[in-house]
Formats: structure tokens, C-alpha cells, sequence
């Protein structure tokens, strides 16, 4: 019996295709567990089993052997009861040639939801106005805004975003980032996206998963992993007196950025220098007023780098 | 516990939906060809009815595999994920498929032939319309309704299996232009040719047997009292009633154990 602070784990799963052309190992032997209430990022190269993943956890792929556990179930077996508790996002979303609403109400229908939950999430995803439009008439931005709209009715437990930013314009892509931060502040569930674009990860993940050629190359908390490889990372420090403690924080060596704000400070440096941070913020002309200390976020790509360097 | 009212609850809301999207042509088509069988019958337009039946249930039979082929496009562009997204399950998503293709068309178009029988003249319902007996019985209008409900039902169902079992809408499409064209035609073909090489055309009659489990309508014209071989209204009603629900079960099984998408 798995815990429920982990409402997906994987246990040494493989995915084959078998093509008439080709054997295709999608996953390989790969075993990982998402934690509760996290960001998590599912990262790797095209190809890497990112997908194929997310058809695991939804019951759409039958593993070739390994076991999935969604929510303490195998959603091969009991598929609809776990799929009712998650949100879905494809990487190419086909909907049904319905216009909005309809297709809208429909989900809601099937998630035994309510007219108002539809209307309230149509606004929360900006989509008032095209909802009387016809699902292929949409934009692309606004086919994304659709994929979140059903993925968020019936509220879910669990959010998968495959590719959520791909192929849209920067406009786009920034506003469904806003989106996705506003999901993470406002209704605190586990989310999983899958991306090769990281600078849209950076700003949101908390977790990360790093896959390659099918194969769990590394996961753990962006923290852990930041340290663990050296990897730069934000410190966002809440403090009575931000001007004071950044001028101390200047001096030090290892520091290689400090931004200023109202009543914070942004301070960067090396993820595996943190207990030296720590250090001087512990010091008693400074604790004193000092009331948070967290990381925001590391460097996402320079993990990457590493983790795609260490894979190979 | 699962409550079987909520899957009926789903199965139908999904049927509905799929009706509303993409099958009003051949609803409409299953009601003319209802309404012509049933007033050729009425008016005792009867070269109407023997030809036009036959004909207008092949002709159903293959609107409807075409109806039941988007489910296979569904599969293949990856529609059905947003359905199952929503909630459904794989077998709820396969069963609405076959009340969309398979049930509704086929109480359709009985409901099509007995209606404007009974509003013109009930009696029509017994009254017998073709001019031989099956085992001690004259087929009356009711009974072709019926086993062209079971014609229906059963091509459709084991061209959607097959097509299922190899997720491909041109083995679905094999299958039903085999039971509905292909399997009367060369059966006939070689009983005939049998039958003039040995000199006796009754001599190979069982072959048609094989038509037994899929085709009632052709086996109401075979095994008629005049054949060599006998066989009730019973048999030849229930034997492919009873194929179509095993091949309904089979599709089942095969979505359960094997569907991905």
C-alpha cells in the first residue's frame, strides 16, 4: 500500500511498442514517486518516455511489466475512478467538433460537476468570450486554454500539463505560465509538466524528474538537486532591514548576486554554498530580523546540463 | 462499490453526445428505410419489399460500419483520450459506440417498419408477406422487423469486434462487406457450380449452413420449406442473436484486456 503523499509511484515499469518495423522501449525499468502538493518538473529530451508517462498514470497504456500506482490504484485496472481525479492537459489535445460549452458541460456532466464550476473556471482561464465558438475554430492559445479548462473541472487532486507552452507565441506562452503559477498559489494540488522548455519550469517546479532513452536518470527536490550538483540558486530572504544585510552579503565571495526589494532580498549563489548562507543569516545582528528565508528557484538549465552530461 | 446506474448513467451521456456530433444522416436514413419496407408491406408492394429489404438493410449496414469507423478515427487521432480524460471508462466508451452504431439503429429501424404498419392497419404486423413457410411458419412483417434487427446487430457487432480486436476500421469494413455481400454471393456462386457439376443443386444445400450464424434474412429465403434442409424460425432467429452476443462479449473482453490508446 502506497502512502498517499505520493499519489503516483512507479515501480521498475517498461513500455514496449512493438511496431512492425521496430521494437520501441518507451520506459525502461523506471521507478519514481511524485511527492504531495508539489510542482513537480518531468524533463528530458524528445523522446525520452515524458508522454508515455503520463499515458501510464492515466490508464491509457498498459505497462509491459513494473507496476503503476495512481492514487494507491493501477489505473490500467480501475482507470475511470483515478482519471476522475485528475486533470489532463495531451501534448496535442483533439477535441470533439463541439462548440466550447457544450464540450465544457459535457466533462462537467461526466465528473458529476456543476454548471456554476464550468462557468467559474471558463473565467479563470480567460475563455468568456469563444465559448459559443466551435472547439477547431480555436486558437492555439486558446486550445490550451481549453485543454486547462477541462483538465481543471470537477477539481482534481492531480494535474498532468504535457508540453503546456508548446508552440505558442511568447504572449501565450507567458499568460499560460501566469496560469499555471495562479493553479500552484491558489488551489495547492500536486501538478506535473512535462517540458523540454525550461525556462518556462524555472519559475513554478519544485520538484524534478529528469528521464532519458526511458531510463529515470535522477529525481528529487529542485533544493536537493541544486546542492547536490553544484547548481546556482535563488534565496528569497524576508528581513526587517533588506539594505543592512545585503551590504554584508556583497562581501562574501561566494555571493554572486543580491536584488533588493520592498521588505526581501533576492540573493544568489551556489546551491552547494547554502549552509555558509545560512551561516551569516544566523548571525545575531542579522536573525534578528529576519522572518523567512526559501529558495525561489535554481538554475534550471544548468541542471539540465548537468543531468543530460551525466546520462550520456 | 460501483453503481451500475452511474455506468448506464455514463454510457448513455456519451451516446448521446456521440448521436448529436456525427450520426443524424444515418438516422435519417434508417427511418426511410423503415418507413419504405414497412408501406411497401402495407400496400403489398411485395417485389418492393423482398428486393428493397435485402438491399436497404446491406446498404444500413454499411452506413452504419461507416458511423462506427470514427470511433477508429477517434482512437487513432487521439480523441477517445479526451473523453477518457473526462472520466470515462474504456468499456463505457466502447459500449455508447455500439448503442450509437449497433442498438439504436436497429430499434430504430424495427420501430420504422412496425409503426407505420400499425397506424395504417395493425393487422399488417401478422399478416404473412412473402410466399412460402419456414418451418410450419409464413414469415409475417414482424418477423423480417425482427430478423432484420438481428442482421443488423449481429454484422455490425462482429465487424466492430474484429476491427477492435486489430484497431483498424478497414478490417470492420472486411469483415461487414464479407457477411453482408461477399459470403450470400460466393456461397451461391459454388452451390450453384457444385450443384450443376454433380447435377443435383441440392446436393451441396449445407454450405449454406455457414450463412446460418450471421445472414436470418437470407436464411428466411434458404431454408424455406422447398430446401432440402429444414430449420425453425427459432434457429434461424436465435443462432445469429446469439453470435452477435458473443461477439459483443468479445469486444469486451478485448477492451478490458487489450485497448490501449
Amino acid at each position: 500500500m502506497h502512502s498517499m503523499s505520493e499519489p503516483v509511484v512507479f515501480e521498475n515499469v517498461t513500455k514496449i511498442f512493438w511496431g512492425s518495423k521496430r521494437v520501441v522501449r518507451a520506459l525502461d525499468n523506471a521507478s519514481f514517486k511524485i511527492p504531495s502538493k508539489t510542482v513537480a518538473g518531468l524533463l528530458g529530451p524528445n523522446g525520452s518516455g515524458k508522454t508515455t508517462s503520463f499515458k501510464l498514470v492515466m490508464g491509457f497504456l498498459k505497462p509491459s511489466s513494473g507496476k503503476v500506482s495512481v492514487f494507491g490504484v493501477d489505473p490500467w485496472v480501475r482507470g475511470e475512478s483515478v482519471r476522475r481525479r485528475i486533470g489532463y492537459l495531451p501534448e496535442k489535445p483533439v477535441y470533439p467538433d463541439v462548440p466550447v460549452y457544450r464540450y465544457l458541460r459535457y466533462v462537467a456532466k461526466v465528473r458529476n460537476a456543476s454548471e456554476e464550476d464550468v462557468s467559474r473556471i471558463v473565467r479563470l482561464v480567460g475563455l468568456s468570450g469563444y465559448v459559443w465558438m466551435n472547439t477547431r475554430g480555436l486558437s492555439r492559445g486558446y486550445l490550451q486554454r481549453l485543454g486547462l479548462a477541462q483538465a481543471l473541472i470537477g477539481d482534481p487532486e492531480l494535474l498532468l500539463l504535457d508540453e503546456p507552452t508548446a508552440n505558442l507565441d511568447p504572449l501565450s506562452r507567458r499568460e499560460i505560465l501566469e496560469l499555471i503559477k495562479d493553479l500552484k498559489k491558489e488551489l495547492g494540488i500536486t501538478i506535473v509538466i512535462a517540458t523540454h522548455i525550461l525556462p518556462e519550469l524555472q519559475e513554478v517546479v519544485d520538484y524534478l524528474l529528469y528521464i532519458n532513452r526511458g531510463r529515470v536518470v535522477e529525481s528529487g527536490m529542485l533544493e536537493e538537486l541544486a546542492t547536490r550538483y553544484y547548481v546556482d540558486a535563488y534565496y528569497y530572504i524576508e528581513v526587517e532591514e533588506p539594505r543592512k544585510l545585503a551590504s554584508r552579503l556583497v562581501v562574501e565571495d561566494y555571493v554572486r548576486g543580491v536584488e533588493i526589494r520592498d521588505k526581501s532580498l533576492v540573493v544568489r549563489i551556489n546551491a552547494a554554498f547554502k549552509e555558509e548562507l545560512l551561516r551569516v543569516l544566523s548571525l545575531p545582528e542579522y536573525s534578528i530580523g529576519i522572518r523567512r528565508v526559501e529558495m525561489l528557484t535554481s538554475e534550471l538549465g544548468e541542471l539540465y546540463e548537468k543531468l543530460s552530461g551525466s546520462s550520456r | 462499490m460501483k453503481s451500475y446506474r452511474e455506468v448506464a448513467g455514463r454510457i448513455v451521456l456519451q451516446a448521446e453526445f456521440l448521436l448529436s456530433m456525427k450520426a443524424r444522416a444515418i438516422y435519417v436514413l434508417v427511418v426511410l428505410v423503415g418507413i419504405v419496407y414497412s408501406l411497401g408491406t402495407v400496400y403489398k408492394a411485395y417485389p418492393i419489399v423482398a428486393s428493397f429489404g435485402i438491399i436497404g438493410s446491406m446498404l444500413l449496414e454499411v452506413a452504419l460500419i461507416a458511423l462506427a469507423a470514427a470511433m477508429f478515427d477517434e482512437i487513432s487521432d487521439g480523441t477517445v483520450q479526451m473523453y477518457l480524460a473526462a472520466g470515462l471508462s474504456r468499456l463505457e466508451y466502447v459500449v455508447s459506440w455500439f448503442l450509437v452504431a449497433v442498438v439504436y439503429p436497429a430499434a430504430g429501424i424495427t420501430a420504422a417498419m412496425l409503426v407505420p404498419a400499425l397506424v395504417v392497419d395493425p393487422a399488417t404486423i401478422a399478416m404473412p408477406i412473402v410466399p412460402y413457410t419456414i418451418g410450419g411458419f409464413t414469415p409475417s412483417l414482424l418477423i423480417i422487423a425482427i430478423a432484420t434487427c438481428i442482421q443488423i446487430l449481429n454484422n455490425v457487432t462482429v465487424a466492430l469486434a474484429l476491427g477492435l480486436k486489430y484497431k483498424s476500421k478497414g478490417i470492420a469494413y472486411l469483415v461487414l462487406a464479407f457477411l453482408a455481400f461477399l459470403m450470400p454471393l460466393v456461397l451461391s456462386m459454388i452451390v450453384s457450380f457444385l450443384g450443376a457439376l454433380a447435377g443435383d443443386y441440392y446436393r451441396y444445400y449445407s454450405l449454406y449452413l455457414l450463412m446460418l450464424p450471421f445472414n436470418p434474412l437470407y436464411s428466411l429465403t434458404i431454408f424455406s420449406s422447398s430446401s432440402p434442409i429444414r430449420l425453425s424460425l427459432t434457429t434461424i432467429l436465435s443462432v445469429p442473436a446469439v453470435v452477435a452476443l458473443v461477439f459483443f462479449l468479445l469486444a469486451l473482453y478485448i477492451t478490458r484486456r487489450e485497448l490501449e490508446v
